[in-house]
């Protein structure tokens, strides 16, 4: 994959917690770069603040200092209407726990972007069945979520995660709570989707095997990136 | 513009689903509780006016009619009542009507009985002489007859007793003097103040005795037989005693065909101002006063039925403050159990008003579809049914009392609560963090 800009640059943010009159640091100032359609891993010890470092880099999160840029554009100081725009055109989520809404279909949880996004209802129903033909889910487009299996529902998830054709993937270990064939089933739509489409995707991840899948390995330890 | 659209359209796809999807047990438990908050309110008013509703009704069915014509003031009768009714049988818009002459009577059973003044059973009131069929066609009464019958035409010696002439039918028995074992077929004696004719009595009729009674200048007395017990709520007509106004006229020496009320029954639909105004213009506000039956009404029965109202509206508010808490508790437990799922829609893009405006078309099916079964309950099971049979009441036949621009109007009122109700509680979660809502922070 040929890497072509910079993406994703974050410049010394920090995130401290506070409970009660006791401050935590979790992320130490944090510089990085992320090239467009790089896949980047996330990986180190829990407690090392990936998860965090993920949130604060895809706007789920306001970090305490330092200055973060997506596509270009300064997001850190963006309202939360601007941001939640910014979300639904250029990002795209993927949670541990799959993260769908219960009462809508599977089909129908994909639509939801696209539907935000102003797509009539039948063109974001195609745009819908061509994802989950993606995923090969599409025989189950009107299923519940209870009603898939947790690989299904994970598939789901990222089918949601990139109907709308945003500029990058943030996954938040997204094997975690899978069997070891839905795992690499996961990983390689995800790989797929970064080689043929281009798309850049940030993954946090602890296991070794699915991080090696990845082009760059990032290392946290302790608030910070240490390799 | 088009943001906007998209907002409203996904908060519409999202609240049919999440309605359509979830349990159909608690759904149809909420749309129930709505139900029961707008039959309260609706119902609860209604009731209250509807007692005093009730005795308005039985005032203008028994008594009043919708236009009544009684003597002024300085005026014993109805002057030119034989013009007023050759007027009166031009309209069209008339059903019917009745004349009555009403005077004051004493009315004594058992006075063979009687051994000392103090057990007479006798009794003061006032007594109406009327057409029977006349009568009977504008007012009903045959309807409110307790036991035996209504007046026949041309029945001279009958006589039909209101109950608030006897004991067996008050209340207040010992408080005041009343006649006691009438029944039908008892035989009574009337004392009218009757004027002095100049050839005499009246002519007695069979066994019965029409004389001048010889401790009351002028007075005339006859005996009649009981034909029926007429039991009204309307204490004017509970009141009085009825005979053949033909009768009545006799014992007062009157023959100038002038009376003391015209009740007047129009037709459906038909403003009583149509009759009302033409009598005015024809000059009989000077032999007579016309009013509606609004106009008619007693004041007491007019101030309670203000009072009623102002209780009614604020029992309807707390009526309306109910619903409201009521549908905001539902929501906010609807959006604090989705908590979760609100973050993960904010996270893929989706607006907060977009997830509020979800809410909002929520509540709004909660309580429409709720109010929509209470209006059917109301206006197809419950009006009909209490028209058809009031709920009897020793004070009133009370009926359920719901107007249409009243009840569209509560229909409105419960609608935009809905929308405050809706909206406020998915705003305070809405607008929570993001990141807390999806990990389940409590922060």
């Amino acid at each position: 994959m040929t890497h072509t800009s910079t993406i994703i640059d974050i410049q010394k943010i920090t995130k401290s917690f506070f409970d009660g009159d006791t401050e935590t640091h979790v992320l130490k100032g944090i510089d990085l770069t992320v090239n467009q359609g790089e896949f980047v891993a996330i990986m180190g010890r829990s407690g090392a603040g990936k998860s965090t470092l993920l949130y604060q880099m895809s706007l789920l999160d306001v970090p305490t200092s330092g200055s973060i840029h997506l596509n270009g554009r300064l997001v850190d100081t963006m309202s939360t209407p601007e941001k939640t725009k910014f979300r639904l055109h250029e990002l795209g989520y993927v949670f541990q726990d799959y993260s769908l809404l219960p009462e809508l279909t599977a089909i129908e949880n994909i639509m939801v972007p696209l539907l935000m996004q102003g797509i009539s209802q039948k063109n974001a129903k195609k745009r819908a069945e061509e994802v989950l033909t993606s995923v090969n889910l599409l025989h189950r487009k009107d299923n519940l979520p209870s009603e898939l299996s947790g690989g299904e529902q994970q598939r789901v998830s990222i089918a949601r995660a990139v109907t709308h054709r945003p500029k990058i993937i943030f996954a938040d270990e997204p094997t975690a709570n899978l069997d070891t064939f839905s795992s690499r089933l996961v990983m390689d739509i995800f790989k797929k989707l970064n080689n043929e489409d281009g798309l850049t995707i940030v993954m946090v991840t602890h296991e070794e095997d699915y991080g090696k899948m990845a082009d760059r390995i990032i290392k946290l330890s302790d608030g910070l990136v240490v390799r | 513009m088009k943001q906007f659209w998209n907002t409203i359209s996904l908060g519409f796809f999202l609240a049919i689903r999440q309605v359509a999807r979830s349990s159909r047990w608690a759904t149809g438990l909420i749309v129930f509780i709505m139900m029961l908050t707008f039959l309260n309110l609706v119902a609860t008013s209604g009731f209250l006016v509807g007692i005093i509703e009730g005795s308005s009704r039985a005032f203008k069915e028994q008594w009043t009619g919708d236009l009544m014509i009684v003597n002024r003031n300085e005026k014993q009768y109805v002057e030119h009542t034989s013009d007023i009714e050759g007027v009166l049988s031009s309209f069209p818009q008339i059903q019917s009507y009745t004349k009555r002459v009403v005077a004051g009577a004493k009315i004594e059973a058992n006075w063979w009985e009687k051994r000392k003044p103090e057990d007479a059973n006798i009794v003061s009131n006032q007594i109406a002489g009327v057409d029977p069929e006349k009568e009977d066609a504008t007012t009903h009464l045959s309807g409110e007859i307790a036991e035996g019958e209504w007046l026949k035409p041309g029945d001279a010696s009958g006589i039909v007793i209101g109950s608030g002439y006897l004991k067996e039918y008050s209340r207040v028995a010992d408080l005041v003097s009343l006649l006691h074992d009438v029944h039908p077929g008892t035989v009574v004696r009337v004392t009218v103040s009757g004027k002095k004719l100049a050839g005499g009595s009246p002519v007695p009729e069979d066994n019965m005795t029409a004389k001048e009674d010889l401790t009351t200048v002028g007075s005339v007395t006859k005996d009649f037989i009981v034909r029926g017990i007429l039991d009204s709520k309307v204490q004017f007509v509970a009141s009085r005693a009825y005979i053949l106004d033909s009768e009545l006229n006799k014992m007062l020496g009157k023959s100038d065909g002038d009376v003391s009320e015209i009740s007047i029954v129009i037709k459906q639909g038909v403003d009583p101002y149509d009759i009302k105004t033409p009598l005015i213009n024809n000059g009989f506000t000077e032999y007579a006063k016309i009013n509606t039956a609004d106009e008619g009404a007693p004041e007491f029965l007019v101030n309670i039925k203000l009072f009623f109202t102002i209780i009614g509206n604020i029992l309807g508010s707390v009526s309306v403050v109910v619903a409201l808490i009521t549908i905001f508790i539902i929501i906010y437990i609807n959006a604090l159990t989705r908590r979760r799922q609100i973050g993960i829609m904010k996270a893929v893009g989706v607006t907060e008003f977009a997830i509020e405006f979800s809410y909002i078309c929520q509540a709004l099916f909660y309580v429409l579809l709720g109010s929509a079964i209470a209006l059917v309950i109301i206006f197809v099971f419950l009006k009909p049914l209490i028209d058809a049979h009031p709920i009897d009441t020793p004070f009133s036949k009370i009926v359920l009392v719901a107007d249409p621009i009243s009840v569209a109007f509560k229909f409105l009122l419960v609608t935009v609560v809905s929308v405050f109700a809706g909206y406020f509680p998915a705003r305070f979660i809405v607008s929570t963090n993001t990141l807390n809502a999806i990990l389940g922070r409590n922060k």
